[in-house]
């Protein structure tokens, strides 16, 4: 991973975490290989397609809660169990603008959580949590 | 036996010797007369003479000795032989020794001996005798008596037999039988009477009952008075004290009779040891008198009964039902039940029903109660009967009740409470996504905006921050109409026509009616008018037939059914339409929040059913719905599912 750019994902419907994120990411060079999809069903989708596919599946994943159609717990209950037929191990990583403990808890309480960011992401903080990752 | 019957013969013998004395008188002329007179006794005495001479031993009969033996004159030998064929084998060896004692010591000569005679018949003959001797002083002869004593041995038998059941019958009754003189010694006393004191027979006789007195504890002169009565005739029982002879005291009682002991008048007292049975009565009376304590002592009214009918009850029973134990016994309790539940009654008494239930009772007066039922059947005296516990219940019922108001009371707050409770979390987690979330984007595209160094970019960011500004400021008009809902919940009523709003939306949105050409029928015919704010109900009527006009199939007509109607006291609309419909099982969770689309609908805002939704709530109804995709989706309101009003109050002063 070291040798090669992780793929990342974003999944989330807000447009200027899409662009913010994307813009940090490729300025701080950390990878060219970006996904974004709007919300959660769109990302399963993909997910579904590739899942054998290890040089297209991302590495990580940044998911937002608060989404039309799959959200981001819905997201990550299908995800449970899509898992299995995957080729590749995914790290999420949850990012919402939710200060709600029952939140908070409930992300840290799900075991394919690596981490739960509160929104709005500063670029330093975004920079650490990924060269965190990909070390 | 031959013993024991010596001891009788022995009297005759004397009375023989007596009367043979006069034989040896040497008057010789005075002899024929005498013999003569001898004769004639002995004949009456039917006791016969014989003679045997020793030198020949030739045997003489007198006439009445052949009777005894059964035979004639002709029939006998007149030897010692011929007499001895007639002897019974087993005797055979005592007659001979008795003859040899009498020839051997010159004793007199006695024995009594069976016979046989020709027909078979077997006889007791006594035989008596002395020896007579001649000049030289040697005995000539042995002459003497016979006499057939056959029925007396039968008689003597008889005696003996009787008194031998006698004795064995008084020994083995259980009981102690004392035969008594009239002053009070003891005759006789039984085994059962040692056994009683510990001492032995001989012991007794002869004694008064005062040696068997426990110290002090019998009255004699009362004892005295009975032994009294009894020698009048008049049978007596009296309690006794008694002292074993190992010191032990019982009580024991004593019937007197007067009655007969082999000829004698005599007391016969018959006394058991009544120590155990007056301990057991004694219990008894106390057990009983515990019960009868226990019973009235119980709060609930305790009744026995047979099959019905009431055969004894305590206080607690009169007071429940109002009737006196005198009336109640002999009563038929089932007409204490209130005759509805009688049925009930009678078949858990014939099925012997333990367990308590409950059912009406009928009070004397006439009221009615609430009645708690148990009842068990118990043995008494060789039948089972019934016992049957009543417990007035009035008041359990009613509390009952008030407790069961209460509980829904609660329960009913409880339920706004956690309405409350959900919205409050709806609230926050509104305010944490939707608010939070376009305010952090501002701050974060304003960094960016400033580090950026390309005029495009520096567009771009600007744009956003404009349209994160309108999202923001649109989000808080929302929550702002939202806690108007919630805060404007006295918002005043009217009479609302369905139809007459139904038309208004419908003109609103004609325009979106042609465009998809929709069918919108109605039916307000069974609940047609409601009391409810105008701006709500219209509210509730354009969202959701906006909603059915907007996500539709993109193929078929468009049709929507409104209704309204009655469950129970609640009015519900029903909003029924064959369009795209949700996925319930995976988006259920969301469907009434804020912001949550379902469809890729460029109108699709996910305010419209979030906003009816606090509306509906604010005012103690409730919206629910169900959908199945590409067929269609119901939306049901039911509009005073929650009677908010009425605790409200309640609702303040416990926050309070």
């Amino acid at each position: 991973m070291s040798t090669k750019s992780p793929i990342i994902a974003l999944v989330d419907d807000d447009k200027v975490f899409q662009l913010t994120t994307l813009r940090t990411i490729q300025s701080a060079k950390i990878t060219e290989r970006i996904l974004q999809f709007e919300n959660g069903e769109e990302a399963l989708s993909f997910l579904r397609e590739h899942a054998a596919e290890t040089e297209n599946l991302p590495d990580f994943i940044f998911l937002d809660i608060n989404m039309p159609f799959v959200d981001g717990w819905m997201f990550l209950d299908d995800f449970a169990e899509l898992k299995y037929v995957l080729k590749k191990e995914i790290s999420i990583y949850m990012v919402s603008s939710s200060i709600d403990p029952r939140d908070v808890n409930r992300a840290k309480g799900n075991a394919h959580v690596r981490e739960y960011i509160i929104k709005p992401v500063s670029r330093e903080k975004l920079i650490e949590v990924l060269k965190k990752a990909a070390a | 036996m031959a013993i024991r019957k010596k001891k009788v013969s022995k009297k005759t013998t004397k009375n023989k010797k007596s009367g043979t004395a006069p034989k040896r008188t040497k008057r010789v002329k005075n002899l024929a007369s005498s013999k003569y007179h001898i004769d004639l006794a002995l004949d009456a005495a039917q006791v016969g003479v014989w003679e045997l001479v020793l030198k020949t031993n030739k045997v003489q009969w007198s006439d009445n000795v052949y009777p005894i033996f059964g035979i004639t004159k002709k029939q006998f030998e007149g030897t010692l032989a011929g007499y001895r064929k007639f002897i019974h084998p087993e005797d055979t060896e005592r007659v001979s020794r008795a003859m040899h004692e009498t020839l051997s010591a010159s004793k007199e000569y006695y024995v009594q001996h069976r016979i046989i005679r020709p027909d078979g018949s077997i006889r007791w003959v006594e035989a008596t005798g002395s020896l007579i001797k001649g000049r030289n002083g040697k005995p000539v002869k042995l002459t003497g008596t016979a006499q057939d004593i056959t029925k007396r041995i039968e008689d003597e038998e008889h005696i003996y037999e009787s008194e031998q059941s006698y004795r064995a019958l008084f020994n083995t009754v259980e009981e102690a039988i004392y035969i008594q003189n009239f002053d009070g010694t003891f005759v006789d006393v039984n085994d059962g009477a040692c056994r009683m004191y510990g001492y032995d027979r001989r012991e007794f006789i002869g004694k008064t009952p005062a040696f068997l007195s426990a110290d002090s504890r019998n009255d004699f002169a009362a004892v005295a008075e009975t032994i009294e009565k009894a020698v009048e005739g008049i049978p007596q029982t009296l309690e006794f004290w008694g002292k074993k002879k190992n010191g032990d005291v019982f009580l024991k009682e004593v019937r007197l009779t007067k009655g007969f002991y082999f000829g004698k008048e005599i007391l016969i007292s018959t006394a058991r040891d009544i120590t155990e049975r007056k301990k057991i009565e004694e219990d008894l009376k106390e057990s009983e008198q515990r019960f009868r304590t226990l019973q009235q002592a119980s709060f609930g009214g305790i009744g026995l009964h047979d099959k019905g009918i009431i055969i004894d009850c305590n206080q607690g029973l009169c007071d429940i039902t109002g009737y006196s134990r005198e009336e109640l016994i002999g009563y038929d309790g089932l007409q204490l039940i209130a005759p509805e539940w009688r049925s009930l009654v009678m078949d858990k008494i014939l099925t012997s029903n333990e367990k308590p239930y409950d059912v009406e009772g009928i009070h004397k007066n006439g009221t009615r109660y609430f009645l708690e039922v148990q009842a068990k059947n118990i043995p008494f005296q060789g039948k089972t009967i019934r016992v049957t516990e009543f417990r007035n219940i009035t008041e359990r019922k009613l509390t009952e009740s008030k407790i069961m108001e209460q509980n829904s009371k609660l329960l009913a707050i409880t339920d706004d409470l956690k309405r409350k409770n959900d919205q409050l979390e709806e609230f926050t987690q509104i305010v944490s996504h939707n608010l939070r979330s376009p305010v952090g984007n501002i701050l974060t595209l304003i960094s960016f905006f400033e580090t950026s160094d390309k005029a495009e970019e520096k567009a771009e960011y600007l744009t956003l921050l404009k349209e994160s500004g309108v999202t923001t400021q649109r989000t808080l008009h929302e929550l702002n109409e939202v806690l108007k809902i919630k805060q404007n919940k006295r918002i005043p009523r009217q009479e609302l026509s369905f139809e007459k709003v139904l038309q208004h939306v419908k003109s609103m949105l004609s325009a979106r009616i042609t465009e998809v050409s929709a069918s919108i029928d109605s039916d307000f015919s069974k609940a047609p008018t409601i009391l409810y704010p105008n701006i709500y109900l219209e509210s509730i009527f354009l969202n959701l037939l906006s909603n059915s006009l907007k996500y539709v199939q993109s193929e078929g007509k468009p049709e929507v059914l409104l209704r309204t109607y009655y469950t129970g006291s609640n009015i519900i609309l029903e909003v029924r339409d064959n369009g795209l419909g949700i996925n319930l099982e995976r988006y259920g969770h969301q469907v009434f929040k804020l912001h949550k689309t379902f469809h890729r609908h460029p109108e699709s805002r996910g305010i419209g059913l979030f906003m009816i939704k606090n509306q509906i709530e604010a005012l103690g109804g409730e919206i629910s719905m169900t959908s199945e995709v590409n067929k269609g989706t119901t939306i049901f309101v039911n509009f005073n599912k929650y009677n908010f009003d009425e605790h409200e109050e309640s609702n303040n002063s416990t926050s309070r």
